[in-house]
């Protein structure tokens, strides 16, 4: 399984890259926004684990430009948009695309890892359960 | 143009002979405080001449400027007066203070005459009263179209038209009236409102058709006359006409020539009257609409204005209100009324101060808690790999302590996120976590809770009374470090009593510091009185409008050794 990761805080994409490998994964690490659309653009991931507060630019641009290679419901499938900002519009915003939002810090680590691997399934349970 | 073809002429001579005999009355009476020093010489009849002589000098006053006694009012001779006065003193010191007099004199004459030339030529087409209706009547350019038809020099045209642009508006005004029916005003676009001046303005004759001036706004029909008119403010433009084709007669064309000539000073006068109309109306519209008790009183205390919300008061209503009172010309009293309450209600400033605290505590929510987590999360997985039991320690240490920072983040902005928010809380877990919040304030201060329950569950507003400890804690750090030296602050303590008592809950905030100046202590809790020299004086009176919110009580009372207790009671239920 092949994830990248858009992150640009190191500790946390450096962690969960460790994280991650150690379930088998191959994991690519790119802590800007514009970076990460030339990259997804050239290579093709199961997984994309995207930070919403970049540096350069928002993780919604990233999602916006990737439409150049991914249709909706891909978008919706391969997209797990992380951020410490979860404000009810970034949620609305989150489900026009049909991606899973998890809140940074993570409740339980082990279950978010869970949710990366597996994607949408889980991720959808995961919300229900909160409301 | 001859005498008797307007006989307004006579008399305008007859009445210059009788304002000449009240001037050079006038000029006796001066005569006789001039002395020996000038000589008057005042002779209508024979040389048409004044003169005024000292000594060796005379100012000789040209016949042709005689024609302005014709309308010198007394306004004007009363000024003469004073240009005289003034300069009589100076009269007899020099020659050079002479022939300054001489110029004055002169150029305040010429000024006089043309003002007043004007006047005469208005006079000689217009009737006394109607002249005094031009000036001091007509308050817009609306009434003036039909006034103008009314007049006997303008008796032969049927319609007028007035088109009017304020210069930087979007849209020009059209007046017109045709006689014997009302006036219509309507707006329209100042391009066409352009066109029609510019072609006006260009064209040397006066007489257009509406093949010449094919303009959809003009409304007179067939041949009519037309002028321009361009102020500083407005550009105007006149339109007379009979709604015939028959062009007018040589001699009509010159009464229109010569009066429109002289028609600046009146449109002037009008479009002044009417643009202070409109500031006194747009004035009268603000005072009405203010939320507060505003009146006009003149000197004999009777009213010229009130505004609405005077009128809901009503003058007895309004006792107890503190009013600030400002005097209008010299004369009128403005009287602008507020009550104690509303300077205490400070609402506006308390909401700026937390919804600027709630905003700053997100964006450091976002900043800190990203880094915070990867430090969390790195921790985590060194942990699970290090064997090493020091370092694993070490780790974990990390771990906790950027996990507690994360939830203190998560807590200080919950704490200012939500303004009604009535929920029961741990009120004791609340002070601990506004005493963390102040703490770069108490730096180097005792803090003691003390609490006959731990926790104390309380339903009411969190945000609200955090912010009251807030305030009350700072005040309080402040009062020490203005009483202690640095190396003596040890000896400051700031107590905080928790005790339920008559079914109430009081919390006391004491600190041993410098206690209350007397002078201050009946004002504490209004806005803008502080001891501060930084001070917004604001904090108190937040604390006095939460609490009234609250329903509960803020007091203080000095303390028996040294310094100030600040007591809140909350209801219990």
């Amino acid at each position: 399984m092949k994830i990248l990761i858009v992150e640009d805080e190191p500790l946390i994409a450096r962690s969960l890259k460790k994280l991650l490998e150690k379930k088998g994964c191959l994991v690519v690490w790119e802590p800007t926004g514009n970076k990460a659309v030339e990259i997804i653009k050239k290579e093709s991931f199961d997984r994309i684990i995207c930070d919403l507060m970049l540096q350069d630019v928002s993780g919604f641009d990233v999602i916006e430009d990737s439409k150049e290679r991914y249709s909706i419901s891909e978008i919706g499938q391969k997209f797990i948009i992380i951020t410490a900002y979860s404000s009810p519009q970034v949620l609305q915003r989150a489900a026009k695309y049909g991606c899973t939002v998890l809140s940074k810090p993570f409740e339980d680590l082990n279950e978010a890892i869970e949710v990366f691997i597996r994607g949408k399934d889980l991720g959808t349970k995961k919300e229900t359960d909160e409301s | 143009m001859e005498d008797q073809d307007y006989p307004k002429h006579k008399e305008v001579k007859s009445l210059a002979s009788r304002r000449f005999e009240k001037f050079s009355k006038e000029l006796s009476s001066l005569n006789n405080r001039l002395g020996k020093i000038i000589d008057l010489e005042l002779d209508l009849t024979k040389s048409e001449k004044i003169k005024l002589t000292s000594k060796n000098q005379a100012i000789e006053i040209a016949p042709e400027q005689l024609a302005c006694f014709a309308s010198w009012s007394s306004p004007i001779l009363d000024r003469y007066q004073t240009i005289l006065d003034k300069n009589l003193d100076h009269l007899d010191k020099s020659r050079k203070s002479y022939s300054q007099f001489r110029k004055k004199f002169l150029g305040h004459l010429k000024g006089i005459d043309r003002l007043e030339k004007k006047n005469s030529l208005l006079r000689r087409y217009f009737e006394e009263d109607q002249v005094r209706e031009l000036y001091n009547v007509i308050h817009n350019l609306q009434s003036l179209p039909s006034f103008l038809l009314t007049l006997q020099v303008f008796k032969s045209y049927t319609v007028c038209q007035i088109l009017a642009h304020e210069k930087g508006q979007a849209f020009a005004n059209s007046n017109f009236s045709s006689a014997g029916n009302k006036s219509t005003s309507k707006r329209f676009n100042v391009e066409e409102f352009n066109k029609a001046f510019q072609s006006i303005k260009k064209s040397k004759s006066k007489v257009f058709t509406n093949q010449s001036l094919n303009n959809p706004q003009v409304e007179a029909i067939g041949s009519f006359l037309a002028k321009s008119f361009s102020g500083s403010r407005y550009n105007i433009i006149l339109i007379l006409g009979r709604n015939d084709f028959l062009p007018p007669s040589v001699e009509e064309l010159k009464v229109f020539n010569e009066v429109t000539l002289h028609l600046d000073p009146v449109l002037n006068a009008i479009l002044r009257r009417s643009s202070q109309d409109d500031k006194i109306s747009n004035l009268i519209d603000v005072l009405e609409n203010i939320n507060f008790p505003i009146s006009i009183k003149n000197r004999s205390d009777s009213f010229l204005f009130k505004n609405e919300t005077f009128e809901t008061f009503k003058e007895s209503g309004l006792k107890d209100f503190q009013y600030l009172e400002r005097e209008l010309f010299g004369k009128n009293i403005l009287r602008f009324y507020f009550n104690r309450e509303a300077r205490e209600d400070t609402d506006l400033y308390h909401f700026y101060r937390v919804s600027l605290l709630g905003e700053l505590l997100n964006t450091l929510r976002h900043e800190l808690s990203n880094p915070l987590f990867g430090l969390s999360l790195a921790a985590d997985i060194f942990n699970n790999e290090s064997l090493d039991l020091e370092i694993q320690e070490t780790i974990q240490d990390i771990k906790t302590n950027s996990d507690r920072c994360q939830t203190i983040i998560k807590n200080f902005s919950n704490l200012y996120q939500e303004e009604d928010n009535f929920k029961e809380f741990d009120l004791i877990n609340l002070l601990k976590e506004t005493i963390i919040l102040t703490k770069s304030e108490t730096k180097g201060i005792r803090k003691l809770i003390e609490s006959e329950e731990d926790p104390l569950i309380l339903y009411s507003n969190p945000t609200w009374i955090s912010q009251v400890f807030f305030n009350l804690i700072i005040n309080a750090a402040q009062a020490l470090t203005d009483h202690f030296t640095p190396e003596k602050m040890r000896n400051g303590l700031i107590s905080i009593l928790v005790k339920k008592e008559n079914g109430a809950i009081k919390i006391s905030v004491s600190d041993n510091g410098a206690g209350i100046p007397d002078q201050l202590k009946d004002r504490l809790f209004e806005a803008f009185i502080t001891t501060k020299d930084a001070g917004t004086g604001l904090g108190l009176a937040i604390c006095k409008s939460l609490l009234k919110k609250l329903d509960g009580e803020i007091y203080f009372k000095d303390n028996i050794d040294a310094g100030t207790t600040f007591t809140i009671s909350l209801p219990l239920e």
